[in-house]
Order: structure tokens, then sequence, then C-alpha cells
């Protein structure tokens, strides 16, 4: 039996801290246009009946009940199909952004139900159009009464980024599995690659609760 | 002829009439109540008068200028001239009360921020809410609530002030204090319509009283002191928790007997 040696991994922290950044800007880009695909496929379900409701739940039904990697698998193998050269830091991007939104209109729908109906009443005989209506009041009331679990997701969001490793991108875990393979210290590697996810989870808890206050001070 | 002319409004839900034929006049700086039992078309009709409730037919005439109010184009011209504060006031809870202010002068008007801020702040000054400005509608009272809704009515410039109970919600000394302001607003020239259950608040504060029932206007009086006067409307009152000839709040200066 061989004791834990950290040393090898230390010594290469800065290569591995290095795939922190990479996470973030795989959780952050994919929440961000996901989020922008949510707030379309929100409004779609709140403005519509027919089919257009019907094909927005069905999105979120359908990218809710299978698993994500598989999702991006789909992105990763279908677009060069599709003539589309993507790399896989691109291919991840785009399926947890899919993923994402899918997640992120079922909240904003919540929160858009959650709208007090005189709201619409009052925003049409102030004279606001249905765009201004959506983005005064009802998107921004949403997003502030869904903020919690907007910023919930986001956290789930940087954990899972975590499989862009298998499609070969730098990202944390990426970094991780490299070391590993070169200094053979796999259980040490993962140890400290876990605590700089918890950092990492920990430090956006305190940015999501100083964004809320900012917010609340904002208005 | 009268400043605001309401003519022949019907509303109709499939079989049903809600509302036949009503109709009202009113004078500039006129306070007007509509009365009547629940389910007598009282709120219907004032939502048809800023294009909230379609109307089967229907005409208002406001200084002359005729609107259909059956045209699909009519809501956007009533809305031009009326506001409307809602029972539950409506304030957006995301945005500060200033901001509820500003917000439809700046997005829809497109006026200044800094014009419609400057105003704002002056409306709030009269209303006594001045240092509420930057405080978000959940920390206010109800009563003060409810000033900033008419508050954020007057910024759109209205020539016709609606208001859906607007002593409902209040305790009975906020009452008065609700009286007094919209008894100064009128004063200023603008004409005002509000449907009340508060009998005695009808009774102190209306130059007119229409009296609806089952969808059609059974009665009205004018000037003040009229629901005394006026037999099926004193009944009613009489009948509602309400003394047709009382003034508990003495907001009626200049009493005609």
């Amino acid at each position: 039996m061989t004791g834990l040696d950290f040393r090898p991994v230390f010594a290469r922290l800065p290569f591995l801290l290095g795939g922190v950044g990479v996470t973030v800007l795989i959780a952050g880009l994919a929440f961000v246009f996901g989020l922008l695909l949510a707030v379309g496929l929100a409004v779609l379900r709140f403005e519509n009946q027919g089919i257009w409701r019907r094909f927005s739940r069905s999105y979120s039904t359908a990218l809710t009940n299978t698993p994500q990697l598989s999702q991006i698998f789909a992105v990763f193998y279908c677009l060069p199909l599709m003539g589309l050269m993507v790399s896989p830091f691109l291919s991840v991007v785009i399926g947890m952004t899919l993923n994402a939104a899918a997640y992120l209109a079922d909240i904003l729908g919540a929160g858009m139900a959650r709208v007090p109906p005189v709201y619409h009443e009052v925003a049409l005989t102030l004279g606001l159009n249905r765009r201004q209506t959506y983005l005064r009041v009802i998107l921004p009331y949403a997003g502030r009464t869904m903020f919690p679990a907007l910023a919930n997701h986001f956290q789930i969001m940087i954990l899972g980024s975590a499989m862009a490793s298998i499609f070969g991108v730098e990202d944390l875990t990426g970094r991780a599995y490299d070391i590993g393979s070169t200094t053979f210290r796999i259980l040490e590697v993962m140890l400290v690659t876990g605590g700089l996810y918890a950092v990492l989870s920990f430090a956006l808890t305190g940015v999501f609760a100083l964004c809320r206050r900012t917010m609340e001070r904002m208005v | 002829m009268p400043y605001i002319d309401v003519r022949d409004v019907c509303v109709r839900h499939g079989k049903n009439e809600t509302l036949r034929h009503a109709g009202f006049e009113a004078e500039r700086g006129e306070i007007v109540s509509f009365i009547g039992p629940s389910g007598s078309g009282k709120t219907t009709f004032l939502r048809t008068l800023i294009g909230l409730q379609p109307v089967w037919q229907g005409q208002m005439g406001v200084e002359g200028r005729i609107v259909d109010m059956a045209a699909p184009a009519s809501a956007r011209i009533l809305r031009e001239q009326a506001a409307i504060v809602f029972q539950q006031y409506g304030l957006f809870g995301h945005m500060s009360v200033l901001r509820n202010l500003t917000l439809a002068p700046t997005v829809v008007a497109k006026r200044s921020r800094r014009d419609a801020e400057h105003e704002a702040r002056a409306l709030l000054e009269r209303l006594g809410l001045a240092n509420k400005a930057d405080m978000l509608p959940a920390d206010l009272s109800g009563g003060q609530k409810q000033r900033v809704a008419i508050a954020r009515a007057l910024m759109l410039r209205p020539s016709l002030l609606l208001l859906d109970e607007p002593t409902s919600a209040l305790d009975p000394h906020k009452v008065r204090d609700v009286g007094v302001l919209l008894r100064d607003l009128a004063q200023d020239g603008m004409t005002i319509v509000q449907v009340s259950h508060a009998m005695n608040v009808v009774s102190s504060l209306s130059d007119r009283i229409v009296l609806l029932e089952d969808g059609q206007v059974r009665a009205v009086g004018k000037g003040r002191g009229c629901a005394a006067q006026q037999p099926d409307i004193a009944a009613f009152m009489n009948t509602h928790g309400g003394d047709a000839a009382a003034d508990p709040a003495g907001l009626r200066p200049d009493p005609e007997h």
C-alpha cells in the first residue's frame, strides 16, 4: 500500500488552474446563449396556444429527459455531417446551450406564470406595446422571481461542464486527466480538482448573492 | 356640449348582455360615481372607457371628438385620453416608485428620463410621497401604494381618470385622504370616474351618480347632494350601507340647499 503523493500534482498546479478559465468560459457561454434561447421559448409558450406552444414544451420535455452527454454527442457528430466543421470546444458549448435552454425555459416559464395578471392590463393602459411589456415588465419580474433557480442552474452547469473533457477539451477536468495520465497520480489529481470545483462553486454563490443585492439596489 | 359623452355602450358575452345601451355624460372637472349591485356591470362599464373591455357597440365623445368604441383602433385612442387606477394598484414590484412613474413617459412617450423624473418627483411631493421615490412598492403601505398608482396614472396626463374601487382596500381614516386628493384633482380640471361600493364616499364626493342595474343605467343623479334627491339612488344607497345625505368626510364644500 503506497501513500498519497501530491507533489507531482502541485508541481503542475498552474497548468491545472488554467483549466478553470476554460470551465467558466464553457459554462458561461452556454448559460448566456441558453438564457437567450430560453427567453424565446418561454415567450412562445406564454403567447401562443397552438403549435408553437407545443413545440416549446416538447423541446423542453425532450431535452430534460435525455442525458446531456448524448445531446453533446449528437451535436459533435451531426454538425460535421451537415458540413459544419466545429471544434470540440464549440460542440460542447452548443450542446450545453441547447440543454440549458430547455431547463431555463421551464424556469422562466414558471416565473412568467407568477407575474401578477394585473401587470398585463397596467402595461396595456400605460401604452406599452408587447415587446416593451416583455422587456420592461414580464421578463425582468420573472427573472428576479426566479433568480435563485437560475443561479442554481448555472452552478449545475459549471460542474456539468466536466463532460467537455470527454471530447478532448482542456477544461479543468480535461487537464486533470492529462496530469493523471502523465504522473499516474489519478486519485491525487482528482481530489485537488474536486477541491477546485468546490472553491469555484462557493465563489459563485458569493458572486450571485452580490448580484442579487446590486439588482435590488439598482431598480 | 358635455365634456365627456358616452352613449349606447353594449357588451355581450355570448348570449349574455352584461351592458345594455349604457351611457353617461360628464362636465370637465366632475367626479362621476358608478354604483349598483354586484354584477350590475359597473366595472365592465369602467373598463370599456379605456378599451380593456371589447364592446359590441358604443361611442364616446371627448371635447366633441367622437370615438367609435367598437372599432378595433378605438382602444389606442381611448388610452391616449384616459388612465386607470386598478383596484389592486398593479405597481411593478421590480421597479422603484420613481421608475413606476417614469416608465411610460420615457418608454412610450419617449420623453427624456431627466424630464420625466423631474415631473415624477414633483408629483410625488404633491401627494406627500417625496421620500418614497427610491423605495420598492413592497415597502409601502396600502394607502401609499394607491397614491403611487394614482401618480403613475397622472403621469400619462389624462383628461379622464378612472378608478376601480379606490377605497375598498383602505383603512377608514385613509378613505378621507383619497377623497380630498380626488377632489383636488377634479378642481384642477380632471374628470374622474370611479366605481365604488362605499356609499358614504359616493355621496360626499360625487358630482354625478350613475346607478347601474342589470347592465342598464337605472338612474342618474346630478349635482352635489343628488344622492338624497334622486329617489332610486337614495333607495339603493340606503339599502347598501350608506346614508344618502351623509357627508362624513366633510368633502362637500358647497351644498346646494
